[in-house]
């Protein structure tokens, strides 16, 4: 065998490495989007208004961290994957019946949100005017949502994505913010 | 604020151990999940039941998404009425569940003649 035949066989081997490997992260990558579209049918089955906070808050991180966290081989985080969402969709409006009844469940009795949250817990603005939001807030409660670190991230895939209005509130504005009905906010 | 009442099944009884066992410590769902064996779709209505009834609360956890190159994750964490509560039903449906002695163990405490 030539030398050039030896460098040009060196050369083929070090393509079909490196296409193997583009095949495969596109096989994986392909694959990852089997559990996140099962996921995305099972947030279907919500209620509209639990839509952010079940599904983007809790189970799309679980899904992530399933996919891409440190012991995601890949055979099993797609098994693993798969059940989660599989799983979820299957009890999806379980889930959403169990949860519609937690903003009835304060003001049925004596309690108020700052005693179930007596450290400030983290809310949502769900309007369409968070600028006018801010300024209000600011105007009426002496805090600016818009300083948050969270206000306006970008959360969610490439095909489910939404600005989130995130923000931490202190507990003595969080009934006044949270628990009126003057404002469209979310947990 | 007290706790409501919740219905102890034998997945609920598994859910609150594991919270039990590390009751300031929040966890992960999957995390739960692992440590119960329990499919996400099980594990989510119980949580969702228990923070409804006030045993539990969630929250997003304090990460910066993008230096931690992943969104943050919820984490649930048992309130103190709930780890109260929770601590009295497992120890009910424990005595509840508990093997009767044996029958000649039972007939020698009772003072039989052997």
């Amino acid at each position: 065998m030539s030398v050039v035949e030896s460098v040009l066989g060196l050369v083929v081997a070090v393509l079909l490495a490196a296409v193997g490997e583009l095949v495969s992260d596109e096989i994986r990558a392909r694959l990852d989007r089997i559990p996140q579209g099962l996921l995305r049918m099972a947030s279907k089955r919500l209620p509209p208004e639990q839509h952010r906070t079940i599904y983007a808050e809790a189970w799309l991180p679980e899904l992530h961290h399933i996919l891409q966290g440190d012991e995601a081989t890949p055979i099993t985080r797609l098994i693993h994957g798969i059940r989660f969402a599989a799983s979820l969709w299957l009890s999806a409006p379980k889930v959403g019946r169990e949860l519609s009844a937690d903003r009835a469940f304060v003001g049925s009795a004596d309690t108020t949100w700052a005693s179930l949250f007596p450290y400030g817990r983290d809310i949502f603005y769900e309007g369409k005017d968070p600028v006018g939001f801010v300024r209000q807030i600011q105007a009426e409660f002496g805090f600016s949502p818009a300083l948050d670190p969270r206000w306006g991230e970008q959360i969610g895939d490439d095909t489910y994505s939404f600005a989130s209005c995130c923000f931490y509130c202190p507990a003595e504005h969080l009934d006044a913010i949270y628990g009126s009905d003057r404002f469209p906010m979310g947990s | 604020m007290p706790a409501e009442e919740i219905r102890l099944t034998t997945t609920v009884a598994r859910v609150l151990r594991e919270f039990l066992e590390t009751p300031s410590e929040p966890c992960y769902g999957f995390d739960l999940m692992r440590a119960t064996g329990l499919a996400s779709g099980t594990l989510y209505v119980i949580l969702a039941r228990l923070e409804r009834a006030g045993w539990l609360i969630s929250e997003q956890e304090h990460i910066d998404p993008v230096a931690a190159k992943r969104p943050a994750r919820r984490l649930y964490r048992l309130t103190p009425d709930g780890a109260q509560a929770a601590r009295q039903e497992l120890a009910e449906l424990s005595e509840k569940l508990r093997p009767p002695l044996p029958v000649r163990t039972r007939l020698g405490l009772q003072g039989g003649t052997s």
